[in-house]
């Protein structure tokens, strides 16, 4: 994909992708030969941004580079040209957004050199990595140029359209909304998540901080409250008012800030109290559409809209939510595909490793725990906790559930398919097992359970004086590692209520690295007399 | 309990929060039927510094209506924070509408409330928006109402006659040097002489002794009135001699914290017993839009002075 944009085109983009930042860390690009998408969801998913500039909106636009014919070749029989990719919102804003970019920049060309090429000769195409390629061309025939290295995405998250039925549309500008949330002093220096409640009815609107401390937290000691005509809005087209939403902030602001910033005004849509809240704006050239969930209102009088609002909580909240991602996963197939297949081999790979890690183990923990489920997504897993859907209820639902982990880089996705296990299955040998030759690996239980046996006659009948020259002599090495494996385990075994065959073989399997700690139990005085 | 009135200077009781919320999170007020009083106590900041300050209530608020049963005092603990959000706010609503400066045009209502049982400080007011159209905005400030009998725990510092008083020289002057001398020492001493020439010192010593800190201005004398003048004719008063007082270093520069608002400070020192600052928002003297006064301890002195 090549794009060219020129001093005009730059700030809006440079405005956009500062607002993308703002909802979420990573940016997804998606570019068809008619448009690029970027696109961003915070990380609770109960926000998506979505910037989509077309062709026109660039000086040149192509994807897919036919001319040259070279990345025809690297794309190969790719029929539909589209290009994706995921980096750092930052690191692409860090670069557009500095100083000397405003003042000097009259070219910025993006490229993305997708990774498969098989041209040596190509400085760009050279390596397996998808790169973008930000050519910045300045003042004074200065080329500066930034390679950043591109993330398969995870996922291409879309929203779902809400049911024009019962929608609910409003126009205003944006200078008329920022004066009504700069009202409302918890949003400018809460380091916090503020929510506003916003009740609209026949004439007027009335809006109020949820940090009302009716609710008895500690910290809340300011509810601000704001009623303003309707005539403010330049279309109020309400579908049943009263109708009571509520909504975070943070991201909201940053739409603000981006519709002021080129005085664009914002279309709100919404249907009910508990489906998410859409904001479109764009001209000619982009569109921008940012989709907010809103949660529910405790307490707050919003008549008839409430009520029901309070009814489909109920359905919503339910074990699985099954309603709500139904209308929400309305995708195009292909990108259904997409998503399902990280999916499953996560699922798949997920399972063991989770329940490994929630058995009682005598195993230290693995040194690195790519399976190990991320705190976000196990929440979820244990069933919908009403309390963390009142903060934010995540608005994209992954198809088959919430509880398994995005594949983070295509490594991650390769050692899925090839799984290797943590942890050894108590059935199978270890190799450490193997390599302390103790022949363990091909007893049966008993025979093991004999083997210890054996050794506390052994430890009996030498009392508990430890390990003479003689005994050495006697029992050898291995005999020697055994009594201090036993006499450990019988310094455990008040602790250790289990003994299973299993588990000594998982404790044998940390044999060879206590070794050394073992040893030093031999008590030798440092100095002579 | 009743209490209403109309804030009229929205942006001078905005300054004074702005100074009290740097200070301390929570702060007394004390409504009487001629002052507002702020106050903060020691116990909420370990610096030791304190905040009594009296301000007329017609320097702040018209048609003022005040009563209770405890001799028409009102008396709460409240978030300054949370008011000075409010009054922000209202501010910000006021410039937007065109008013400019905050002062009279619309109506800012502030009144005592109770809500689901719970006591509150209401700010209402209607103002134009930027389209001409009216909007209405309420600020709920919570608050814990005091009851005569707490406010009667809560008793000023008693302190003898300022040994000398001088005004300060503009606190962003001060900041820097006093940054820099509190990272050598914990404690700071204040220094001042009578004059003329009238020099007040800052100075510390380093922990381990092995460096002496002096910073000198050149301030101006303050002479209250002719009874002081009288006195310090007095022979007994030595004009050149420095009346001293250690302070925790952490509290001056606590109270530099004010330097976001503009104003003059007077600073009396009481040999070996305390420091207090008076801080004149806007200009000093009878046109003062409030005074806060800040009381800081003197720390036991360990040596000679």
């Amino acid at each position: 994909m090549q794009a060219t944009l020129d001093v005009t085109g730059l700030k809006p983009f440079t405005k956009a992708l500062a607002c993308l930042s703002k909802y979420g860390d990573d940016l997804t690009i998606y570019a068809t030969p008619d448009s690029l998408s970027l696109s961003s969801t915070n990380s609770s998913m109960s926000a998506y941004a979505r910037y989509k500039f077309v062709k026109q909106f660039f000086v040149r636009y192509n994807v897919g580079d036919k001319k040259t014919g070279r990345d025809r070749l690297a794309d190969g029989v790719q029929e539909v040209l589209t290009v994706t990719g995921q980096l750092l919102t930052k690191s692409l804003l860090s670069i557009l957004k500095h100083r000397t970019v405003e003042k000097s920049v009259s070219r910025c060309e993006l490229s993305i050199v997708e990774g498969i090429s098989s041209d040596p000769d190509d400085e760009d195409n050279d390596s397996l990595e998808s790169k973008l390629i930000v050519r910045l061309h300045c003042k004074h025939g200065v080329i500066k140029t930034h390679r950043l290295l591109l993330l398969t995405p995870t996922s291409l998250l879309a929203p779902g359209s809400p049911s024009t039925l019962s929608e609910s549309r409003l126009t205003i500008g944006p200078r008329s909304v920022k004066d009504m949330i700069e009202q409302f002093p918890s949003t400018k220096t809460a380091k916090g998540n503020p929510q506003l409640v916003w009740t609209f009815s026949h004439t007027d609107v009335h809006l109020k901080s949820v940090d009302s401390f009716f609710d008895s937290k500690a910290g809340a000691q300011l509810s601000t409250e704001l009623t303003i005509s309707a005539d403010e809005f330049d279309v109020y087209d309400i579908y049943c008012p009263p109708i009571t939403i509520a909504f975070h902030l943070r991201e909201f602001n940053a739409s603000i800030a981006f519709a002021d910033s080129l005085a664009l005004p914002l279309d709100l849509r919404f249907t009910d109290p508990l489906s998410p809240l859409y904001v479109d704006l764009g001209d000619d050239t982009f569109e921008a559409l940012f989709v907010i969930s809103t949660s529910q209102v405790h307490g707050a009088g919003g008549g008839a809209s409430q009520s029901r609002g309070a009814s489909q909580a109920a359905n919503g909240d339910g074990p699985n939510g099954n309603g709500r991602k139904r209308s929400r996963d309305e995708d195009e197939p292909r990108r259904l595909a997409n998503r399902k297949k990280p999916m499953k081999v996560v699922q798949r790979t997920d399972v063991p490793g989770y329940h490994r890690t929630s058995e009682p183990e005598l195993m230290p923990p693995p040194s690195s725990i790519p399976q190990r489920r991320s705190p976000q997504f196990s929440q979820p897993h244990a069933g919908p906790s009403s309390a963390r859907r009142e903060e934010s209820e995540p608005l994209f639902f992954p198809p088959s559930s919430l509880s398994a982990p995005r594949p983070q880089s295509p490594l991650f996705t390769q050692h899925q398919q090839d799984p290797e296990p943590l942890f050894l299955p108590g059935s199978q040998p270890s190799q450490a097992i193997v390599d302390s030759g103790l022949g363990i690996e091909s007893m049966s239980a008993a025979e093991f359970e004999a083997m210890f046996e054996g050794d506390e006659e052994e430890m009996e009948l030498l009392g508990s004086q430890t390990l003479s020259q003689k005994q050495l002599m006697e029992g050898g090495e291995s005999s020697l590692q055994r009594g201090k494996e036993e006499e450990r385990k019988l310094e455990e075994s008040e602790t250790e209520s289990d003994t299973e065959p299993e588990d000594d073989s998982m404790s044998f399997e940390l044999l060879p690295t206590q070794e050394s700690r073992e040893g030093d139990k031999s008590f030798r005085p440092l100095f002579e007399d | 309990m009743r209490f209403r009135a109309c804030v009229e200077n929205v942006p001078t009781f905005c300054k004074i929060m702005q100074v009290i919320d740097r200070l301390q999170k929570k702060c007394i007020i004390q409504f009487k039927p001629d002052v507002m009083r702020i106050i903060c106590l020691s116990d909420a900041n370990e610096a030791g510094i304190q905040v009594w300050s009296e301000i007329k209530v017609s320097t702040l608020f018209n048609e003022y209506r005040i009563q209770s049963n405890a001799d028409n005092i009102i008396s709460m603990n409240i978030a300054s924070a949370s008011l000075l959000h409010a009054l922000q706010g209202i501010q910000n609503a006021l410039a937007t509408s065109g008013t400019g400066s905050g002062l009279g045009g619309e109506e800012v209502l502030m009144k005592l409330a109770k809500k689901n049982d719970q006591a509150l400080l209401n700010f209402a007011l209607t103002t134009p928006t930027r389209t001409g159209r009216l909007q209405s905005l309420t600020y709920d400030v919570r608050i814990e109402v005091l009851r005569a009998l707490d406010m009667t725990k809560i008793n000023e510092p008693l302190c003898p006659d300022a040994d000398t008083l001088v005004l300060l020289p503009s606190l962003p002057t001060l900041r820097s040097p006093v940054e820099r001398l509190r990272a050598l020492s914990s404690t700071l001493f204040v220094r001042a002489n009578i004059g003329p020439p009238t020099k007040l010192l800052l100075e510390v010593t380093g922990d381990e002794n092995e460096v002496k800190v002096k910073v000198e201005f050149g301030v101006k004398y303050v002479q209250i009135n002719r009874q002081e003048e009288e006195d310090a004719e007095a022979p007994g008063k030595d004009k050149e001699r420095l009346y001293s007082v250690p302070i925790v270093a952490k509290s001056f520069v606590k109270f530099l914290n004010c330097h976001i608002v503009n104003g003059h400070v007077i600073a009396a020192i009481c040999h070996r017993h305390c420091l207090i600052l008076y801080f004149y928002i806007g200009s000093a003297g009878a046109d003062a839009g409030g005074v806060l006064t800040f009381y800081i301890p003197s720390l036991v002195d360990d040596g000679p002075m």
